[in-house]
């Protein structure tokens, strides 16, 4: 039992020290088909995205992701263990449960919707797959209620850890079980644009 | 049948000597009129025959001696006309040629955009070039570049440069020359700090004056170099932007709504 609660006191401190919930760069960006950024050093392109329909007028849904590799997510604890100070206990249990249950890298989603039910994480899942397009990955987001942006607009976020080593390229589908389409984004992540130089320790 | 010149010169001297008939006399002034060289020739003519001391030797073999110094004189003519054409001709010849060799090495691989646009291409080294909008990258002349390959950024730029590119890639950004190999990075022209500004996402750059290339600045992954356009010197910290957008597709321009 003291387990369990230590590691989901260690799932939420990792989760609110690590990052501030998600980059207000990434709330902010606005994509559309074809467009191509960079987040922590990968380049990311939207290959492609379903429209969405807000008083009948088509609009680009927001549905963004950015990508820290398993290396990254190291340095990154290293670092936050360094800023507070952290026990060598509390540094080596998340560097295990990085090893254990994210060794593929963490994907970051944020999402904004017109609609607050649509927009609840329970409705989404996100499934990758290598670059002859095979499934490696599925998972299913936990539940989580809609938070407001303004009067019409509401937003969530998610971190998807993933648990098996990726490929240096992959496809990332962001998919709505609300809609009657297969799939409704797609992302190609080229992590090796931007390899990592600096070593874990 | 004597050619044209020989007649020419041969009708002349019978003008000079008042003993042509009326047909070349006419002929004679037809092809004086033609020209202003003929009407040049003509005088000349009209010179030396006019020439004392060659009107009193005028005999026998000495027609052949004048004949002679007048053929020289038309043959020099013409020969300096060619010699002109000739020069001319080269000279047209290598200017074409250079243009043509700079169009095709230069201005046809020039990549740019306009305030609107943004522009993805792949370089021949196999670099993938991301272009910002109002910016400009030109290949500088690659004939006389050994071990490098040379650009020259006016605006910004994502550069990805693939490791297993031959020659180190040089990009030439106002006063500042960026020297890389297997990585990608940023750059942008003088902003609002008015410093050039590159920002490393991997591996490494080396940022360097380009009046002295001793005094260089080694920007890791991860952190952000820049160049001052003013006191021209270089410093560099840790990067200022995690996430930021390196391509938007041309159709976004059309903001007339979808309905459904």
């Amino acid at each position: 039992m003291k387990r369990v609660l230590n590691l989901i006191i260690l799932i939420l401190a990792l989760n609110v020290s690590l990052s501030a919930q998600v980059d207000n760069a990434l709330k902010k960006i606005q994509l559309y088909e074809g467009s191509v950024y960079v987040t922590y050093g990968h380049r990311i392109s939207l290959l492609f995205s379903e429209l969405e329909f807000y008083n009948d007028i088509a609009v680009f849904p927001k549905t963004n992701i950015a990508y820290y590799s398993y290396q990254q997510l190291i340095l990154l604890a290293q670092d936050t263990a360094k800023r507070e100070e952290w026990g060598q206990e509390r540094y080596l249990q998340s560097r295990n449960y990085f090893k254990s249950k994210a060794k593929g890298g963490r994907i970051i989603l944020y999402v904004e919707r017109y609609d607050q039910f649509e927009t609840n994480n329970k409705l989404f899942f996100v499934i990758i797959r290598d670059k002859d397009e095979n499934k490696i990955f599925e998972y299913t987001l936990p539940r989580r209620p809609a938070d407001l942006v303004s009067t019409t607009m509401f937003c969530n976020w998610a971190y998807i850890d993933i648990d098996i080593e990726l490929p240096e390229e992959f496809y990332v589908y962001i998919n709505n079980k609300m809609t009657e389409r297969l799939s409704d984004t797609k992302f190609l992540i080229e992590t090796n644009a931007a390899p990592v130089v600096k070593e874990p320790e | 049948m004597l050619d044209k010149p020989e007649y020419i010169h041969n009708i002349i001297i019978d003008h000079l000597s008042s003993t042509l008939n009326e047909k070349d006399e006419a002929f004679l002034y037809q092809w004086i009129s033609e020209s202003d060289d003929n009407k040049k020739v003509f005088e000349q003519s009209k010179e030396i025959w006019n020439t004392k001391e060659i009107i009193n030797e005028l005999d026998g073999a000495n027609w052949d001696k004048f004949s002679a110094v007048l053929k020289r004189r038309e043959k020099k003519h013409y020969r300096f006309e060619k010699q002109w054409l000739a020069i001319a001709a080269t000279m047209l010849i290598l200017v074409a040629a250079g243009w043509f060799l700079h169009s095709l090495s230069v201005a046809n691989n020039t990549l740019q955009t306009s305030s609107n646009d943004y522009i993805t291409d792949t370089l021949e080294n196999g670099c993938v070039v991301y272009l910002y909008p109002s910016s400009e990258l030109t290949p500088k002349n690659q004939y006389f570049s050994q071990n490098k390959q040379e650009y020259s950024l006016k605006g910004e730029a994502f550069f990805v440069v693939p490791k297993t590119t031959e020659n180190d890639v040089v990009i030439t950004i106002g006063d500042a020359q960026i020297r890389v190999k297997g990585t990608s990075f940023r750059v942008s022209s003088c902003d609002k700090k008015k410093a050039i500004s590159v920002m490393v996402e991997s591996g490494r750059v080396e940022l360097t004056k380009k009046s002295d290339p001793l005094n260089q600045l080694m920007i890791q992954a991860g952190e952000q170099g820049y160049y001052s356009c003013t006191n021209h010197e270089m410093w560099k910290q840790e990067k200022s932007e995690s996430i930021y957008l390196i391509y938007q597709p041309e159709n976004i321009k059309t903001n007339e709504p979808i309905t459904r």
